[in-house]
């Protein structure tokens, strides 16, 4: 369990935090409740070839196709491709034969038998949470069928041998002597094998895990076959379309008479509490919307709303900066008395939507209790949460529900997906309408408006060096913002982990320092976005340290490297100083550095830009990206996840924000809420530094935080220190019209 | 593939008549001609957008909804092999034209082209947006872009990030 181990030493209290909420009465196990063999055996009868449950986790059909049962939620993160790559190593198989789709939502495949913190993705934990379960789910089958062999021939277990082949007749199989069955021929009966104990992982050398094998999911992207959440269709169903409260934090007052064109006009909104929108039901989506946007509905507008608006959001934690009371997240030898710091910056960030391609959708068909059977609610949902989907619906239906969820693909998720809003008003809307399936879709403008952001916040930074050996000779940082752990109950007196991310705990030597933490009051709803904290933090640290660096003259590589001391950072810099062709940017360009060490991870980035003398328009020609993120499972995911990770990075140091006025979200739709398009993409190029025996690192996440300061600090070189920016986005009032 | 829930096709007809019109007391009968497969389809309105159309009442999900107001391309689909953003062509306009979609893409030799280089450079992360992408790409190639030149063409939105890729694969058509 090396994954879990690094943990405690790196964003261990944020992870946990967020972990321990997610467990949903899981608990925190350190350890693997290890789904072990002769879990059902149950063939699962879909079609001719057979398809027989070798454990919970893999399923081997007839034709020697090996399904893996994915408990992670794919969302274009390559989550089936990596773990499924562990699993076929450890099986024994060519990658050929390797299919795999999401584990069915069921205790068998939930809870602590998912991972020791349940089933959900986020953290960049995907692979370090289901991984071992996985992999010794497979070493156990791999046994099973060795002794299903063994058993048939009557000869030991030990005399069989595997021999791997990806094309009958010599499909992967176990070998005695003269004997030879091919896995698929064995899966029966080795579904019914029982075995006395774990059998060892890791008895051979990877032949998958560390290659850059083609991913599973992508033959059904490129042909319109891959379902998502948003796709499913059922017999007879009917489509839903939500309006919300515009004002955040609103409720339903009154509601008028269904329109004529919907089927059912039905309130949504928190459980046991106000309603805080409503849906129309109707024969297709566009006239759900329009039905919907039709009905005339009375909101209540909270006394919120006056404090929930951008200029007064902003005033106020300048108020906090000065007067607010900091809960302390880092203190290192912090002492009064100090020289007058040389850099005194404040840095602004945004809130940020998510924006994920797939706006929010649910489909529930709920059917009630017939004589002895109790009533059925089956819910499809693109989650990041498929137990939490499972108890949203099951706390809203009658008790003694049978509630079966399916997990679909992802149209990406970001950290929205893990939310529980529109699963629980597509369960509500289902109830409404008893036998019927419903597919709720939120608009985009719905998705935009209604939208849980990265929290804004408001960074300062006072920090001093000295130019001999450039070390950073005192560090404070005061950062206000919303917390989404004390919106979410935790207590106002508490450091929330996430809050300071990437600032209380940077890769520098900092001595005498202090991180504080102030609470912003607003109450506009945030949560988790793709790097949550961390994101929001190394904009302010790695744009300061371009300051400092600045303040006595160094180059900013050297002067980082003059502060680190962890050699997996160092050498992460220096190989990106190679990587980058650092000083020698091109005619008209500059060249910014940022680093980040998070998700059990070390990354940095130099971004190399122009600047249109007339406009003011940043043309990003260049991303070079090091990573160290330990052992390797897929170098061309990492790849993947890094190539992503710059685009969206860029938009948020260029364009992307929300802004309320009186409580209204401003953006609420991708014309105000600016992605970058194809010609705006640099060359993005990465260098992945081999695992050195480390243990497996977070990827999803990592490559976010360093862009914008490395665009920042390439700006600021380009244009000089006066005209740095500090405040994000560069382009607040960009946007982006058809054609 | 790895999700679930079946694609029920129930609310459509597949007829071989010529493109019409036909009023009907609970809607406008239409014909569409998708994928080269003549469509029957009953509208409440003919100013629905073909988008939804395509979706919940066609049954073909490939063509996606992203924006709503031709911003993302997510429902882009060639009209006479053009690329069309679905989401802003009223339907009653798509009849007697040559509609393709995602779905159509195996059976048409640029498409076949298109898919086989999303393939080998691996290009879909969560893939939404890649039905939309993948159809701008074809109709740039059949308005006579070749290589670099398509994805000038192209103003899709992805938020994963795909954009190297998406470069890398037309760079070869």
């Amino acid at each position: 369990m090396d994954a879990m181990s690094t943990e405690a030493g790196d964003a261990g209290v944020t992870r946990r935090d967020f972990l321990v909420r997610a467990a949903a009465g899981g608990g925190f196990m350190i350890g693997m409740q290890l789904p072990l063999a002769r879990l059902t055996g149950e063939a699962l009868a879909q079609s001719v070839p057979v398809q027989s449950s070798v454990t919970a986790w893999i399923t081997i059909g007839s034709d020697d196709l090996i399904t893996v049962q994915i408990p992670g939620s794919e969302m274009g993160q390559g989550i089936m491709t990596g773990l499924s790559q562990i699993v076929a190593d450890e099986l024994r198989v060519d990658w050929s034969r390797v299919r795999a789709r999401h584990a069915p939502v069921d205790p068998l495949h939930g809870g602590v038998n998912a991972s020791a913190w349940g089933r959900f993705t986020g953290g960049s934990l995907g692979i370090r949470l289901f991984s071992p379960g996985l992999r010794q789910a497979a070493a156990n089958a791999r046994a099973m069928l060795v002794k299903a062999a063994a058993t048939t021939w009557g000869v030991t277990p030990a005399s069989c041998s595997i021999v791997i082949s990806s094309t009958a007749p010599f499909i992967t199989s176990v070998v005695s002597g003269s004997n030879r069955l091919s896995y698929g021929a064995l899966a029966s009966a080795a579904a019914q094998v029982t075995l006395g104990a774990n059998t060892p992982v890791g008895q051979y050398p990877a032949a998958l895990v560390g290659t850059a094998v083609p991913r599973v999911d992508i033959p059904d992207k490129v042909t319109g076959a891959a379902q998502f959440g948003i796709d499913v269709m059922l017999p007879g169903m009917v489509f839903a379309a939500v309006r919300h409260a515009p004002v955040a934090g609103g409720t339903v007052s009154a509601v008028g008479t269904k329109p004529a064109a919907a089927l059912a006009l039905v309130k949504v909104g928190p459980v046991g509490g106000l309603s805080n929108g409503v849906a129309a039901v109707a024969a297709t989506t566009w006239d759900a919307i329009a039905a919907v946007r039709s009905a005339s509905v009375n909101w209540t507008t909270p006394a919120s709303a006056a404090t929930n608006d951008s200029v007064a959001i902003a005033a106020r934690a300048a108020t906090l900066m000065t007067s607010g009371t900091p809960v302390v997240a880092m203190n290192n030898n912090w002492v009064s008395g100090l020289p007058a710091p040389v850099v005194n910056a404040t840095y602004a960030l945004p809130y940020l939507a998510h924006a994920t391609m797939e706006p929010l959708n649910c489909t529930v068909r709920y059917t009630p209790a017939s004589g002895a059977t109790p009533p059925l609610c089956e819910v499809w949902a693109p989650t990041q949460g498929p137990d939490a989907t499972a108890a949203t619906a099951a706390a809203l239906c009658p008790v003694g529900t049978t509630v079966r969820v399916i997990n679909t693909l992802l149209g990406s998720g970001f950290g929205r997906k893990y939310e529980q809003d529109y699963i629980r008003e597509a369960v509500q809307v289902g109830l409404a309408m008893p036998g019927v399936p419903v597919k709720l879709t939120w608009s985009r403008e719905e998705d935009f408006a209604n939208d849980q952001y990265r929290p804004m916040a408001l960074s300062f930074i006072a920090a001093a060096a000295e130019p001999t050996y450039g070390r950073i000779t005192q560090w404070r940082n005061r950062i206000v913002t919303p917390s989404i752990a004390v919106q979410r109950g935790a207590s106002a007196a508490a450091v929330d982990g996430s809050a300071v991310d990437g600032a209380a705990n940077t890769p520098y030597r900092l001595s005498p320092a202090l991180v504080e933490q102030v609470l912003h009051d607003a109450t506009i709803p945030v949560g988790y976005w793709r790097s949550v904290g961390m994101s929001i933090n190394t904009f302010a640290v790695e744009s300061a340290m371009d300051e400092l660096a600045l303040s006595i003259g160094w180059d900013p590589i050297q002067f980082r490297l003059a502060n680190l001391a962890d050699a997996r950072m160092i050498g992460v810099l220096n190989a990106l100083k190679t990587l980058s062709n650092w000083g020698t940017p091109g005619k008209g360009r500059a060249q910014g550095v940022a680093i980040a060490a998070g998700f059990g991870s070390y990354m940095g980035q130099v971004a190399e830009l122009s600047v249109n003398a007339t406009t003011g328009a940043v043309s990003v020609y260049r991303v070079s990206t090091v990573v160290d993120c330990g052992v390797v499972i897929n170098p061309d995911l990492i790849r993947a996840q890094i190539e992503g990770a710059v685009a969206q990075g860029i938009a948020t140091a260029l364009y992307m924000q929300q802004t309320f006025v009186k409580g209204v979200a401003q953006a609420t739709n991708f014309n105000r809420y600016r992605l970058i398009r194809g010609r705006e993409m640099p060359l993005v190029d990465v260098q992945i530094i081999a695992g050195q025996g480390n243990p497996i690192g977070g990827i999803g996440e990592v490559g976010i935080p360093c862009v914008a300061p490395a665009i920042a600090n390439a700006h600021a070189r380009l244009l000089g220190a006066a005209a740095r920016k500090r405040s994000l986005p560069f382009f607040p009032g960009s946007t982006l019209s058809d054609g | 593939m790895a999700s679930e829930g079946s694609n029920s096709t129930a609310r459509n007809t597949a007829s071989t008549g010529s493109a019409s019109t036909t009023k009907a007391s609970a809607g406008t009968a239409l014909t569409l001609t998708v994928n080269g497969v003549s469509r029957s389809v009953t509208v409440a309105n003919t100013s629905m957008p073909l988008l939804w159309v395509l979706r919940d009442l066609l049954g073909l999900t490939g063509t996606k909804y992203g924006c709503g107001i031709e911003i993302c391309g997510a429902c882009t689909v060639l009209v006479n092999n053009a690329p069309q953003k679905s989401c802003d062509m009223d339907v009653g306009s798509a009849v007697g034209k040559s509609i393709m979609t995602v779905e159509g893409l195996a059976a048409d030799v640029d498409g076949q082209k298109a898919q086989a280089a999303w393939i080998a450079n691996q290009v879909p992360q969560c893939g939404y947006c890649q039905s939309g992408m993948l159809m701008s790409a074809v109709g740039a190639m059949k308005a006579g872009h070749h290589g670099s030149s398509i994805m000038n063409e192209m103003n899709n939105l992805c938020a994963c990030g795909t954009y190297q890729r998406i470069r890398n694969a037309v760079s070869s058509l």
